[in-house]
């Protein structure tokens, strides 16, 4: 299978005082593949959701070479973001819209659109609410119903979860998980691919299809671990708890 | 009676004196039109006072009113124009010194040249309206565009909104609490240099020629001053306030 996003020597350094770099990133290679579920698990500082800004072309300042598959461009990407970033002076159903406004879809298109998503995400009753009337678990469905709504081949996601209580957490991941296990609902025929960045492992295995372990200063990636377990999966087996083992042997903080 | 209505905000407001209710109130509709009568009933009952034809005093009320809405109307498209351009980047750190000198330039100074050049004309007046009027507004826009958040940038940008959508849905709602802002300080500055360019530039409309002629009667002045202030009052009670409280609630996170 042809990679979808494929990451050579990738390294970033931040200039600090003006004079000392520090490197966030050094020599990164990776694949992505069409249609998995990619997570990146490390400590705060190993660099993981500097790699995401770059693969979503976000940072544009780093060296090294990222190449996209034939098949997508970056109009088929798609973020959610770890504080929701949605914008305060427009509704929840406005919020939804921007992508469909910006690839000019006909108003009665954009309504359908944004409905079906409200619809999907239980915010039918506050499609005209602005986020601030909505808890943090709710503005993050908008954040993921936006990201949704343009039919993204690749949906980004910073650490989506972690400003989310336990309760909330789980069900939005087994909505994202049911959404990406029936693709014909957001539009597309093939599953979407999703990179995600998160500091918790049992998300990772929870999720991912491979992960990477990523170590601090500089960041650099330990170890992809393929996750074989079937789904769904079962939080409390064996198998999961000895790849959560594993895991937590790789990470160093 | 109050209750059958529907809560207005379904969020509690941060003023907790503020009374949502008091915008549908009977009250609410009576001071509003008591701000709007207000002002033409003292200017009339001042007319007789003074011994003037209520004819001329409103003829000079009304020209020096359209000078000042259009110096704004002006002002407010240029200092916002010139905000989006020189906001961020390069083009700041060489733009934005020259425009701290320029707000400083002595208005007053050259204003008896260009009355000798331009004579005693709308467009002198309205020229040196706009060089007084912009300042604030331009530097009230400029920091509630150093107020957008990097990941709202981002956001719109992997929503590729760009043109008229990122105009309409973006730049505009992120400026206009600083437009709002800027308005009430350079109308403020806008009041004083009104009458004072008029006196100067020696239109022969308006309440600077008003002023002028009834420089020698103080008692008419001091009325005269107090009915202006009357009208300035109305004014920010019926416009500014709502727009301002409106402005900084849609920004609110």
């Amino acid at each position: 299978m042809k990679p979808l996003i494929t990451l050579k020597n990738i390294s970033k350094e931040f200039i600090e005082d003006g004079f000392h770099g520090m490197t966030a990133l050094a020599d990164i290679n990776l694949e992505i593949l069409s249609g998995e579920i990619f997570v990146f698990v490390g400590p705060s500082g190993s660099g993981k959701s500097t790699i995401l800004r770059i693969m979503s072309g976000l940072e544009k300042d780093f060296k090294g070479e990222v190449i996209f598959g034939e098949s997508i461009a970056p109009r088929d990407f798609s973020f959610v973001f770890q504080q929701f970033a949605l914008l305060p002076w427009l509704t929840v159903a406005e919020n939804i819209s921007i992508g469909l406004v910006a690839r000019n879809m006909s108003a009665r298109h954009v309504k359908e659109r944004v409905n079906k998503e409200l619809k999907r995400f239980g915010l039918e009753k506050f499609g005209n609410e602005y986020p601030r009337e909505l808890s943090g678990g709710m503005r993050q469905r908008v954040g993921i119903a936006r990201a949704l709504a343009t039919d993204p081949k690749v949906i980004f996601m910073d650490e989506p979860f972690s400003e989310l209580d336990s309760f909330t957490a789980e069900e939005l991941r087994k909505e994202l998980l049911r959404i990406w296990q029936n693709p014909e609902w957001i539009g597309g025929e093939a599953r979407p691919t999703i990179v995600m960045v998160t500091h918790i492992v049992e998300e990772a295995i929870e999720l991912a299809d491979r992960i990477a372990v990523l170590t601090p200063r500089p960041g650099k990636i330990e170890r992809i671990v393929k996750n074989g377990l079937p789904r769904p999966r079962e939080l409390r087996s064996q198998a999961f708890y000895a790849l959560e083992d594993e895991l937590y042997r790789l990470i160093k903080p | 009676m109050r209750k059958s209505h529907p809560h207005p905000y379904s969020h509690p407001h941060p003023n907790p004196h503020f009374n949502p209710y008091i915008y549908r109130s009977r009250l609410h509709r009576l001071v509003t039109v008591l701000f709007v009568v207000l002002p033409f009933v003292f200017f009339f009952f001042f007319a007789q006072f003074a011994k003037i034809s209520s004819g001329k005093l409103f003829a000079d009320i009304g020209i020096s009113l359209s000078r000042m809405a259009i110096a704004y109307i002006i002002a407010l498209i240029l200092a916002w124009i010139c905000a989006i351009l020189f906001y961020q980047g390069r083009r700041a750190a060489i733009a934005l010194p020259f425009f701290d000198v320029l707000q400083s330039f002595p208005t007053f100074a050259a204003l008896p040249l260009a009355s000798f050049f331009l004579g005693p004309s709308n467009t002198t007046v309205i020229i040196f309206l706009v060089i007084t009027i912009i300042w604030p507004i331009f530097f009230s826009i400029i920091s509630s565009l150093h107020l957008i958040r990097r990941d709202w940038n981002e956001a719109v940008g992997i929503a590729q909104l760009s043109g008229f959508a990122y105009f309409k849905l973006f730049l505009l709602p992120i400026t206009i609490p600083g437009a709002v802002t800027g308005s009430l300080i350079g109308l403020g500055d806008g009041w004083g240099a009104l009458v004072a360019t008029e006196i100067i530039v020696g239109a022969r409309m308006g309440l600077g020629n008003f002023f002028n002629l009834f420089s020698q009667n103080p008692r008419i002045t001091t009325f005269g001053i107090l009915g202006f202030l009357i009208l300035i009052f109305s004014i920010n009670k019926l416009v500014w306030t709502p727009l301002l409280e409106w402005s900084h609630r849609k920004m609110e996170e």
